[in-house]
């Protein structure tokens, strides 16, 4: 059980809360929901009510205390800003030439999906409406998810579902188009509680690009807890980048489950530039040979930011390959925490597993938790791992400074230097250049 | 230009200059020697600002100006130029654009306008020829993967391009193969001339065989131990070190 909060004098476990919220939202949903996505729910939330939130003495959590910040009298809440007021929200954010944009606020779909639901190279629905029309399919990726998780943001997620996307690139097709979610959180007076489940689907040797971007406002907490599924046919191949431009007061905790089948290449960037508390767990599951997984992540974080990256990369069968690069830059009183876990299990004979981390401090009050984990049950592998935390060079700061450059322009070089390595690897052109600006606005700041 | 006076300096609590006398005029090219350890490179870093290099004593005045109160950057921005021993290889910065972020950061502070990328292009180009440098290493990130020699010719090259008035050569000769050695020296000589100052930090007579000195220092302990013109050079490549380390006398020079 968690830790109790006080909010006015009153006295709240942050389950109680989440019990309520769910008693409304099943009153809610009575007659109007297929009685079958009802019953998962209550299995999803049944397995979230048997251990609650994580305390601090939970393995998986000891870095990331979630109990105490989740917000009080959390709400779901309409999509807001049609018309005028939405254009202003949405400015600032760039333009994704020749894409597919769908985008969600406040965790609710505005994007009408008519002309998507069923191209010739992908299709793109609402669970809801995809559960219609492959309830096996749909029912049983989603209680298959539930049973396998081991986190508790996965159930919980389920239970309160809503506003999912079941997104199938049909096979042998490499849509000419890049898929992007975009997620608008803009909380005003009160908290808000977005939990959106997507499933994506990778058809035989399809190829594909989808992204997920999450952007959030400062004025008031909001709670999200996104759970992605993807499931890769046979010879498929997904780029999936996923960056998060969060507010200074959201709690954002992100479940992404990734299965692999024979032949299949995945790779993803996780990108994190700012948030209250941002934990991403990322698990990718290798069920079949030949399989190759890169990850790729970058959090750069100031103030008292806090980005959790846990990962696990599951060895299960033989000769597969997968390389894993996260790299963090921290200033301000911000924290980071990097877990990676590779599996190796015993027929996953001739894998080649590769992890590195490295993390820069440009902060005294900054800090980093990193920790590799393998597991390798297998004799003939080839694994390796690594792990680097330090300043800023010395060296290269007065080498830079000897030639004429203040030394808020070195700082600025080095820390840009030190993100572009990973920056440079991103394949969509649109996060690409999205993360590129809001790091260099950040670098003009020193 | 450039005064030293009585210059005591240490790098974590031990003492590496122990009174270091030494005046320096436009136009003047000054050779420091001496066996390993005796502060040459101690002198260069203090000179260009390294931090961990504490002075305890005495001064260094530039065109008048008290030099070690200044930042490593204001002093790139006075004219003044360090050529590394050792350069930093910074992986992810092209040298083009640091060298341009650099030669602007200068000319500002120097009240002169920012050069245009087409004209920092030709004034590249021009720069390169000097020490024959390879166009492929521009675009390349800064010393990375390079080879020694390579290096010490980005260092030259760097100096070319930003044109300081005071430049200060640390070792740059060591390491390089003849040909090299040439290539660096036509750099150095091209850029003498009445206004500009140079003082090249070597262990070897090798490189003062390519570049005529106006001056030789022998530094020993710390101390300018003798001066003279550039038949010291000659002479110390000759007998070597030990017949000074006999009998270090402090000789306060020109």
């Amino acid at each position: 059980m968690s830790e109790i909060t006080t909010v006015n004098g009153i006295k709240k476990l942050p389950e109680d809360q989440i019990s309520d919220l769910y008693g409304k939202l099943m009153t809610s949903l009575k007659e109007k929901e297929d009685p079958e996505y009802s019953r998962i729910r209550n299995i999803a939330y049944k397995k979230f009510a048997e251990t609650g939130f994580p305390d601090f003495k939970h393995e998986e959590y000891r870095y990331t205390h979630i109990a105490q910040r989740i917000p009080q009298k959390l709400h779901f809440r309409a999509a807001q800003y049609h018309g005028n007021g939405r254009d202003k929200i949405l400015n600032p954010i760039p333009v994704f030439e020749n894409s597919i944009i769908i985008e969600f606020i406040n965790g609710i779909l505005i994007t009408s999906l008519q002309a998507l639901e069923e191209n010739g190279e992908v299709g793109i629905k609402t669970i809801e409406k995809a559960s219609k029309d492959n309830p096996d399919l749909i029912y049983g990726i989603l209680r298959q998810e539930i049973e396998l998780s081991k986190d508790p943001f996965v159930p919980l997620n389920t239970a309160f579902s809503r506003e999912g996307l079941f997104i199938h690139i049909k096979e042998n097709r490499q849509p000419g188009k890049d898929i992007y979610l975009i997620h608008h959180t803009f909380p005003d007076s009160s908290s808000i509680f977005t939990s959106n489940r997507h499933i994506i689907l990778a058809g035989r040797n399809s190829s594909s690009r989808i992204a997920e971007i999450f952007f959030s406002g400062d004025q008031a907490p909001c709670f999200d807890i996104p759970f992605t599924s993807i499931h890769m046919e046979e010879g498929a191949s997904l780029s999936y980048h996923k960056v998060q431009l969060l507010g200074k007061q959201a709690i954002h905790l992100n479940n992404t489950q990734v299965h692999q089948k024979k032949d299949s290449r995945f790779i993803s960037f996780t990108i994190t530039l700012s948030g209250n508390m941002i934990r991403n767990n990322l698990n990718i599951r290798l069920n079949e040979s030949n399989c190759e997984s890169t990850l790729y992540g970058l959090f750069y974080l100031s103030d008292s930011d806090h980005a959790d990256n846990h990962t696990v990369v599951d060895h299960r069968m033989p000769h597969c390959l997968s390389n894993e690069y996260y790299k963090g830059i921290l200033d301000g009183n911000s924290k980071g925490v990097f877990n990676g876990k590779i599996f190796v299990q015993p027929n996953a004979q001739k894998t080649n597993a590769y992890q590195s981390n490295k993390n820069i401090l440009v902060s005294e009050n900054a800090s980093i938790n990193t920790k590799p984990q393998l597991e390798i049950w297998a004799d003939d592998v080839r694994c390796t791992h690594g792990t680097t935390t330090g300043k800023l060079d010395r060296e290269q700061l007065f080498y830079l400074r000897s030639r004429g450059l203040s030394e808020k322009t070195a700082k600025s070089l080095l820390i840009h230097a030190f993100a572009n390595d990973l920056v440079d690897k991103m394949e969509m052109t649109g996060v690409k250049s999205l993360v590129e600006n809001k790091i260099r606005e950040r670098l003009e700041q020193y | 230009m450039l005064k030293i006076i009585n210059l005591i300096a240490s790098v974590e609590g031990k003492t590496i200059l122990k009174g270091i006398n030494l005046e320096i005029h436009a136009g003047e090219v000054h050779a420091i020697m001496g066996p390993n350890g005796s502060g040459k490179s101690t002198l260069a870093s203090v000179l260009a600002g390294r931090e961990e290099y504490e002075v305890t004593e005495g001064k260094v005045e530039y065109d008048g100006k008290n030099l070690l109160a200044m930042s490593p950057e204001e002093r790139a921005r006075e004219g003044l130029f360090l050529a590394f021993q050792y350069p930093v290889e910074i992986p992810g910065v092209s040298t083009t654009n640091f060298l341009r972020t650099a030669l602007n950061q200068i000319r500002e502070y120097q009240g002169k306008e920012a050069m245009d990328s087409v004209s920092f292009l030709t004034h590249l180009r021009e720069k390169m020829k000097v020490v024959d440098l390879n166009q492929s290493l521009l675009s390349r990130s800064l010393n990375e993967g390079f080879s020694g020699g390579e290096k010490k010719r980005n260092e030259i090259f760097q100096m070319a391009v930003l044109e300081p008035r005071f430049a200060i050569l640390d070792e740059t000769d060591s390491g390089l193969d003849i040909d090299a050695l040439k290539i660096v020296a036509n750099g150095v000589n091209s850029l003498r001339s009445k206004e500009n100052a140079i003082v090249i930090v070597t262990h070897y007579q090798r490189l003062l065989n390519y570049i005529t000195p106006d001056f030789v220092h022998v530094l020993y302990e710390g101390r300018i131990v003798k001066s003279g013109k550039k038949d010291l050079a000659l002479e110390l490549e000759e007998r070597g070190y030990d017949w000074l380390k006999a009998d270090p006398k402090p000789v306060v020079n020109t």
